[in-house]
């Protein structure tokens, strides 16, 4: 295994890098679509139910289904790689930004309005900023998901450690078939753990200690 | 003997930065519900006065406080600050221009002390360094040392020091108007005089205009110079002074509200100020004990007054207690029963007697040593009180 790694080292660092670029990218578009559908909801209750529900739904679909359906429109490669990625991302932070954005105390919206503070204003000084550690943890939880759905998108020819996967697993039983099966899993969760540390970090970075727990 | 304290107060009073306000034909309707929350409501707040508005739950208190600053729009009648209609304007100018003080401050937790008092200034686009200053000014104010407490967050902070950063956000851009939606209801009873004690200096230095609700009808004494006392659907059942509607309630309702021991209630319209103060011998941190003892000795006092560099008082030794040190130390007494000079003279008495002492310390502006108040001077109050209370 080792000299299996070895000689492909190059190759493996370079999807792997790949990898990571395409869950990264899609995590941020995800949490821009995620959070401003929750921005566009989250007051009135009848969306907020139909958000939620929709992203638990969303989430039950399965990955390879989803993908072999958007390869009719988008065909093989990167495109459908990245709007599956996506799509699945944005669910688990349009949730929790839903519920980050109710769970802001009301009086606290309530006194930035009476000191004058405008309706965006109050969006982007009180509550999102009120809303993003819980939004934060709905980022770590979508990052965590799609770097094993990322993998899965090898099967539409996008990129990254998912091509060793596939590989071995459609030579199972060949000459190195376990090695770069097992190369690409333990590549995806190893990324993934160094990924969420990052995110640990920027939480750190970006939660004000007044309300950090 | 206590009518002439209100005029009293009002004359000495140096002309108001206050703004008027006016309630016109004011009514709020809801959708679902048959009865209007407000109905048909005049009301005139004079301008540097504190006006309370006190009544059950229920009773629309706090939606007539929240449409002076159109947080509830009024569905019908006109709202004037200064003479000018304001039932048009922009709602979040308007606001900026009125101080808004909620329960416990309504702090944001994730700015720090500086950021929350800067929020409305930074909106009026003052400059960075006029706001800095403001700043320091307002903590210095509500009585918060600004090199402390400038960059903590709230959840660093005591429920009533969140209280006193709330009442600086409120005043920070020096708005004519505060409101103030049930300020001290979150706080432990010692805390809320305190607050009262320290609002009420801060109303001395700045006469603004503030409406307070409250279902504390003591607390109605106490603060208010005027009292609106409203029933269901936010109607006016009696307004007045509080020596007015303690001694001529309007209704039953009144009688109800104000409640059993009327006569005794009275003693909150004396205040501490209204009192012959004493004078005790005071010490400064740092003086050499062998004089201040020689000093009170001279006076013929056999308790001192610690003083800190501003002329707060710190603690009250006996002489004993002073003579452990060769100089006079600086700790501070947590429980030094102290009362403001606008308190009313039942606080007075409360404080003695929580901390078992037969005085307490009276503070002016900013804390500031004023003189004592002996337990003998409340008691001929009290005594004088009851009696005026059977013969009426």
């Amino acid at each position: 295994m080792w000299d299996y790694i070895q000689t492909r080292r190059a190759e493996i660092l370079f999807l792997g890098f790949q990898h990571v670029s395409l869950v990264v990218q899609c995590a941020l578009l995800a949490t821009a679509i995620g959070v401003t559908v929750a921005v566009l909801v989250y007051r009135d209750g009848r969306l907020t139910a139909l958000a939620n529900g929709l992203s638990a739904v969303g989430l039950t679909i399965p990955a390879f289904a989803l993908l072999g359906l958007l390869l009719t429109p988008f065909g093989f490669g990167v495109r459908p790689a990245v709007v599956a990625v996506t799509f699945y991302a944005a669910l688990p932070i349009l949730r929790n930004a839903v519920v980050g954005l109710a769970g802001v105390d009301a009086s606290l919206v309530e006194s930035a309005r009476g000191i004058g503070m405008g309706r965006a204003a109050t969006l982007l000084r009180v509550e999102l900023p009120l809303a993003w550690p819980v939004i934060l943890t709905g980022v770590r939880i979508s990052t965590q998901m799609v770097m094993g759905i990322a993998a899965v998108a090898a099967y539409v020819l996008g990129p990254g450690l998912g091509g060793f996967i596939f590989t071995g697993l459609s030579r199972l039983g060949g000459a190195n078939a376990l090695y770069a099966t097992l190369t690409g899993t333990i590549g995806v969760v190893v990324l993934a753990v160094v990924l969420d540390l990052l995110l640990v970090l920027l939480g750190r970075w970006t939660i004000p200690r007044g309300i950090r727990v | 003997m206590s009518d002439t304290s209100t005029e009293r107060r009002s004359a000495d009073r140096p002309k108001a930065t206050g703004a008027s306000i006016r309630l016109e034909h004011v009514s709020k309707r809801y959708p679902a519900q048959t009865r209007p929350a407000v109905g048909n409501l005049d009301l005139d707040v004079p301008a540097g006065e504190i006006v309370m508005l006190v009544g059950p739950s229920g009773c629309g208190k706090t939606t007539v406080l929240k449409m002076i600053n159109r947080l509830i729009e009024p569905t019908s009648g006109r709202i004037l600050l200064d003479g000018e209609d304001v039932t048009g304007k922009d709602p979040d100018e308007l606001r900026r221009r009125i101080g808004y003080v909620i329960q416990a401050g309504g702090l944001f937790p994730h700015m720090t002390v500086a950021r929350n008092v800067s929020l409305v200034p930074q909106m009026l686009k003052w400059p960075q360094e006029r706001i800095s200053t403001r700043v320091d000014e307002l903590l210095d104010l509500v009585g918060l040392d600004p090199d402390t407490y400038r960059d903590r967050y709230p959840r660093e902070l005591s429920g009533g020091q969140q209280q006193r950063v709330g009442v600086a956000r409120g005043l920070a851009a020096d708005p004519p108007v505060l409101l103030m939606d049930e300020p001290f209801g979150a706080v432990d009873p010692i805390t809320r005089h305190r607050l009262q004690d320290e609002l009420l200096q801060i109303q001395d230095e700045l006469h603004k205009t503030i409406v307070i609700v409250t279902h504390d009808f003591d607390e109605a004494l106490k603060l208010g110079d005027r009292i609106v006392v409203l029933d269901v659907g936010a109607r006016v059942v009696q307004y007045g002074t509080p020596e007015e509607i303690l001694t001529q309630p309007a209704e039953e309702f009144v009688e109800d509200f104000i409640g059993a021991g009327a006569a005794l209630k009275q003693l909150a319209l004396t205040r501490v100020a209204d009192l012959e103060l004493g004078q005790t011998v005071t010490a400064r941190v740092g003086e050499p004990t062998a004089d201040v003892v020689q000093r009170a000795r001279t006076a013929g006092a056999d308790r001192v007054v610690v003083l800190d560099r501003r002329e707060r008082p710190l603690r009250w030794p006996t002489l004993r207690e002073l003579e452990r040190s060769p100089a006079v130390t600086g700790e501070v007494d947590s429980k030094l029963p102290t009362v403001g000079m606008r308190s009313p003279v039942n606080d007075a008495l409360d404080t003695m007697l929580v901390a078992s002492q037969a005085g307490a310390i009276v503070l002016g502006r900013r804390d500031r040593y004023a003189g004592v108040i002996a337990f003998e001077t409340v008691v001929a109050v009290i005594a004088r009180t009851r009696d005026a209370g059977a013969a009426s």
